[in-house]
């Protein structure tokens, strides 16, 4: 059940647009700045594989520039008995990023 | 020991620097060292570090897109529990290995297009002898199961009873003097990341608490009478 | 926590640090509506900060009827939108669980609550009959720093105008009477002649004595910030102590205690030697006087002294500093010669902006007024005064310290403007207040010190006491807490917690704090900063000024304060400035400091005036002499040849250490307040005593041992700590003073500087004794 967030960067003149597609994809909270054309975004998603889905499904619009992951929390829904059971995802996650160093974008 | 010796030398370099010269008339006097000699307290210098070393903007600007961001839950994921020295979470180059020498890409952080990530600051960069407390996981299965459990991470803005208020220091401060390191600037993860990193004197806000929990309460019975 | 709680949470947790980290890559960057979701409902309001006198300029959220969130307000050009952890938690202090909500009195030895109007009367009763039966000079009122400028005003116009006696004085006299000694003896006129932004053109900043990363953070953090924008600014910190402010410092500097004043002769003398001297400024704004030397410490009862100024030229100043070579000085300073020689070549540099800053370190101290005067030598010499960036800048401890106390003139001596024993002073506030000049005497009685020890004698039987923690803050206490206790002595205790004054206390006044009343407060810089009530006070409180008028009323004095309850701060505040209206002390209206984040004062014709006596910023300054000293009939200013003289108590075989006391960042004086907010008292939840490591490795102590304090005047067992935060040099140890569970001034000395009669609390002789486990 993750939540992260974004900071989104839309390329020059397309805030607009991005922000529209943005916020007709499910699990996805759009908050724009006021003054720059920054967007901040709230993914939140029911599993670890819908979260990969949406941040490739982000990561194709057009008008995306840029993209940095702020903030990112596995399981927010419960208290984490063990929480080295996410880690350990995190882990792989972590470790599947490095390994695809040279590839395509994730 | 080794370590020891390197932490006072190093804190003596930091304080003791060097009178600067730029006073012609002065040129000539021989300046000596400020007659305070003694270990500084790390808790008190540590803050302050990158003031003296002159690193005054730490705040880096983005590179390319597609960034891997460290986040708190992944910081937690390479800890026993917090505090913990964390575990290597990246392949080791077998020079470094070898050398044991993470100092290039760990001293001052910054991003490393190899592997397209921060390198995290070491708070401790004096310390050299890397590998004595970080290593290097190279099996993901476990001996015998283990029955650990690691404790609840400090909470988001623990103390900041008040909304808006700083957030306390939710945890010691012992190898964890820079604060900068793990809170400022592009390497630290974003959702402990701070947006002033700019001001060193981070206790003026941010109290370490020393009595969690505790409630003041007058000494002596009888409270307001005597 | 629910899940749908908990859910809700950590989104707005990811969005909250989503925003922060676009801040930070982006600075400006603002989100609007978004982000502000929980913050509805709440209104916020400007105040200035409750605790130090730095002033900060704070926005206050209220909701409800309660106060719940604090904000640096980004328009006060203080602190531009930073505080510190008090500041950001200062509300919390209003809602301490044992807060005073209605009016005691003793009764069988024990405090029963009262209705306040009973009180109120009996207060106005024991006045009055104490005056009638041992004279009006047996009767007083000590306030403090934290009294408003309503409060103080009319505590002043009630006791000189009204009762008529000059037992009028405030804690300020424990903090900065040096301060204004020195800036009478130099400068003729009170408060620093430059303004904070000094601090964004200064090149070099020296702290003397002064730990400005705990005790002035948000000006530090300025400082730091002017820094690391121009990396060769220099901070040089010369103190006695190793602290946070050195370990930030470029350069630590330490010396022993008392001989500042030998160091800064020495800086003087190299600076003329080495030809630095700026020759033009002394020749035309520069007078040198030489006063008394060889003074006393104010031990004695009824101790009684006036300074006098005699003529010197600059060959006698010249050879005065003969004795004062840095070879000399660096023997009995403990600072090496080329330390000294390097301090004055930062004050000589022709191209260099100079700061010096200081606060407890110079002003608690025997010879304070004169630590004062040697500062401002330097700077006078140098000519690096009263220009942006060159500035001598004295530090205050207390919100109010400069409006309240020095500007109101809330001290035996003082009148709003001028001094009792001036005929001309006592006839304008006499025409001010509509009371016959003879009412107010023209001599000065007993400042803060011997007023307790008159209270002790019985000389005074009555004293009311406002917004202040003597039976803390006091030297030698123990003297002064069992004086209070007499049985024919009558204490009343206005405050918002119990604390070890109230204890003493035969009647306790429930008072309304800060924000739940209107109030204005004048900080360090001359600015003066007004709030609106923002809450209701709980229970009974009422305002200290409010509990004033009503009891003048009950004493026959209601025609001095003709005003309701509503516009009294107003009325007041337009009474008050009548006092100050001329170019050289102008102040705000009070439309005006409702508007804004506060004033400078001289405030002419719509313009602070930020350099005093500098004719191009200050409209009251000759614009023909440039420099116009007008508080000296000379127009100049003064530089006086004060020598090195010992400490009153030095350490001896039996009292091998030097103590010194003071605050630390979390706590704000005795506690009261700042132990109240549970994040400060976590932080720092009690007092302990500070040993150098050598120290404490001969005498077998380890960290967080006990050990047992003792001096000629008493003994305190308390935990040691080595390394914690901050460092005494060898033979000296630090205890903070906030604790009063631990009263370190049980053992301090109640030796004063003559001048100020400010107690010196730095410097006593300590016996260390290790306990047994």
């Amino acid at each position: 059940m993750p939540v992260c967030s974004y900071i989104i960067l839309p390329r020059e003149g397309a805030a607009e647009s991005l922000r529209a597609s943005l916020e007709t994809l499910d699990g996805c909270e759009v908050v724009p700045s006021t003054n720059s054309d920054i967007l901040l975004l709230v993914t939140d998603t029911p599993s670890l594989e819908a979260d990969t889905r949406l941040r490739q499904t982000i990561e194709d619009l057009e008008d995306l520039q840029l993209m940095v992951l702020s903030f990112g929390e596995i399981d927010p829904d419960t208290q984490d008995p063990d929480p080295l059971s996410h880690s350990r995802r995190r882990l792989r996650v972590l470790d599947a990023d490095t390994r695809s160093q040279s590839g395509a974008p994730r | 020991m080794i370590t020891v010796v390197a932490l006072s030398m190093f804190w003596i370099i930091l304080i003791l620097r060097p009178l600067p010269d730029e006073h012609d008339d002065f040129r000539s006097v021989a300046m000596v060292e400020a007659p305070e000699a003694d270990r500084p307290i790390a808790a008190e210098a540590g803050a302050f570090r990158d003031l003296h070393d002159g690193l005054l903007n730490v705040a880096e600007a983005l590179p390319s897109p597609h960034v891997f961001v460290s986040t708190r839950a992944a910081r937690a994921s390479r800890r026993a529990y917090d505090g913990a020295p964390p575990l290597i979470p990246h392949p080791l180059d077998p020079l470094v290995e070898q050398t044991q020498d993470c100092t290039p890409c760990h001293t001052y952080g910054g991003y490393n297009p190899e592997l397209r990530t921060y390198s995290p600051r070491s708070p401790h960069p004096e310390m050299t002898n890397c590998m004595q407390c970080h290593v290097r996981p190279i099996v993901s299965n476990a001996f015998v199961p283990s029955d650990w459990e690691m404790p609840a991470l400090p909470g988001y803005g623990m103390g900041g009873a008040i909304q808006g208020a700083p957030p306390a220091i939710p945890h010691p401060l012992q190898m964890r003097e820079h604060c900068v390191s793990c809170h400022g600037g592009g390497p630290a993860a974003p959702d402990i990341r701070t947006d002033h990193p700019d001001r060193f004197n981070c206790r003026q806000c941010h109290a370490a608490i020393e009595a969690p929990g505790a409630v003041f309460s007058r000494p002596g019975p009888g409270g307001s009478d005597r | 926590m629910s899940v749908i709680d908990r859910r809700d949470f950590v989104r707005r947790a990811a969005l909250a640090s989503a925003a922060a980290s676009a801040a930070a890559l982006v600075p400006g960057t603002s989100f609007g509506a978004g982000l502000l979701s929980a913050q509805q409902n709440i209104q916020w309001r400007k105040a200035p900060c409750r605790f130090c006198g730095v002033g900060c300029g704070l926005l206050i959220g209220t909701s409800e009827g309660r106060a719940v969130a604090v904000r640096g307000d980004p328009d006060s050009p203080v602190n531009r939108g930073l505080a510190c952890v008090k500041g950001y938690h200062s509300v919390q202090a209003l809602y301490g669980g044992d807060r005073i909500l209605r009016a005691k009195i003793r009764r069988n030895g024990q405090l029963v609550d009262v209705p306040l109007s009973e009180a109120l009367d009996l207060v106005a009763q024991r006045l009055s009959a104490t005056i009638e039966e041992t004279g009006k000079d047996s009767v007083g009122i000590y306030g403090s720093g934290q009294w408003t400028i309503p409060d103080g005003y009319a505590a002043l116009k009630l006791f000189k105008g009204g009762i008529g006696t000059n037992n009028v004085e405030a804690n300020a006299r424990l903090c900065m009477a040096s301060a204004v000694t020195g800036f009478l003896s130099s400068f003729g006129l009170d408060e620093p002649m430059g303004c904070y932004e000094d601090i964004d053109h200064a090149d070099v900043f020296v702290l003397w004595g002064n730990n400005m990363a705990e005790m002035h953070p948000v000006l530090f953090s300025r400082m730091l910030e002017r820094k690391r924008q121009n990396p060769d600014v220099r901070i040089i910190d010369l103190a006695t102590r190793t602290t946070r402010t050195s370990y930030a410092a470029d350069r630590s500097i330490l010396f022993q205690p008392q001989t500042d004043l030998a160091l800064a002769n020495a800086i003087c003398q190299e600076i003329i030697r080495a030809g630095r001297m700026n020759e033009a400024f002394v020749h035309d704004h520069v007078s040198f006087k030489s006063g008394k030397t060889g003074l006393a410490y104010g031990l004695e009862e009824r101790f009684s002294f006036a300074d006098e100024a005699h003529d010197a030229d600059l060959a006698e100043y010249e050879a005065f500093l003969e004795d004062y070579t840095p070879d000399v000085v660096a023997e009995l300073t403990g600072v090496p010669a080329d330390e000294i020689r390097y301090l004055a070549s930062l004050y000589g540099d022709p191209a260099k902006n100079v700061v010096s800053f200081w606060c407890m370190g110079v002003n608690q101290h025997v010879r304070g007024t004169w630590m004062n005067n040697l500062i401002y030598n330097i700077h006078l010499l140098v000519g690096k005064i009263s220009k942006p960036g060159n500035s001598p800048f004295s530090l205050t401890g207390q919100p109010s310290a400069c409006g309240t106390v020095r500007e109101v003139g809330t001290l035996t001596h003082k009148l709003p403007k001028g001094t009792v024993t001036s005929e001309e002073a006592r006839a304008t506030a006499a025409e001010i207040w509509g009371v016959p000049a003879e009412r107010i005497p023209d001599r000065p009685t007993y400042d803060t010190v011997q007023m307790f020890r008159a209270l002790d004698r019985g000389d005074i039987r009555f004293m009311w006491i406002q917004v202040t923690n003597p039976m803390v803050s006091l030297p030698k206490l123990a003297r002064y807490r069992e004086g209070a206790l007499k049985d024919d002595r009558f204490i009343v205790v206005s405050d918002v917690y119990p604390t070890p004054t109230t204890d003493v206390a035969d009647v306790v006044l429930p008072s309304a704090m800060w924000i739940e009343r209107e109030g204005l407060f004048g900080n360090s810089e001359r600015r003066t900063q007004h709030w609106e009530q923002m809450l209701e006070p709980p229970g009974d409180c009422m305002s200290d000024t409010w509990q004033i008028i009503e009891v003048a009323r009950r004493m026959g004095h209601g025609d001095l304060f003709p005003w309701d309850e509503a516009s009294h701060i107003e009325e007041i505040w337009k009474e008050y400035i009548q006092f100050h209206d001329s170019p050289a002390h102008r102040m705000a209206s009070y439309e005006e400091l409702k508007a804004r984040p506060g004033v400078i004062w001289p405030f002419v014709d719509g313009h602070e005036t930020q350099w005093r006596f500098n004719a191009q910023y200050d409209p009251a300054a000759d614009a023909e002499l440039g420099f116009d000293f007008y508080g000296k009939p000379d127009h100049r200013a003064w530089i006086w040849l004060r020598p090195y003289e010992e400490a009153a108590e030095s350490p001896d075989d039996e009292f091998p250490f030097w103590l010194c006391t003071g605050r630390v960042l979390e706590h704000w004086h005795t506690g009261s307040m700042t132990r109240r907010i549970p994040v400060l008292h976590r932080a720092m939840p009690r007092a302990y005593v500070e040993i150098n490591s050598e120290d404490a490795r001969e005498l077998g102590v380890l960290n967080r041992d006990r050990v047992r304090l003792v001096t000629r005047r008493g003994s305190l067992e308390i935990e040691a700590r080595v390394d914690y935060r901050g460092q005494p040099a060898r033979g000296q140890v630090f205890v903070p003073f906030f604790d009063e569970g631990l009263l370190i001034n049980d053992l301090t000395l109640d030796a004063f500087c003559p001048i100020s009669r400010e107690p010196d609390y730095k410097k006593c002789a300590v016996r260390v004794e290790k306990l047994g486990a």
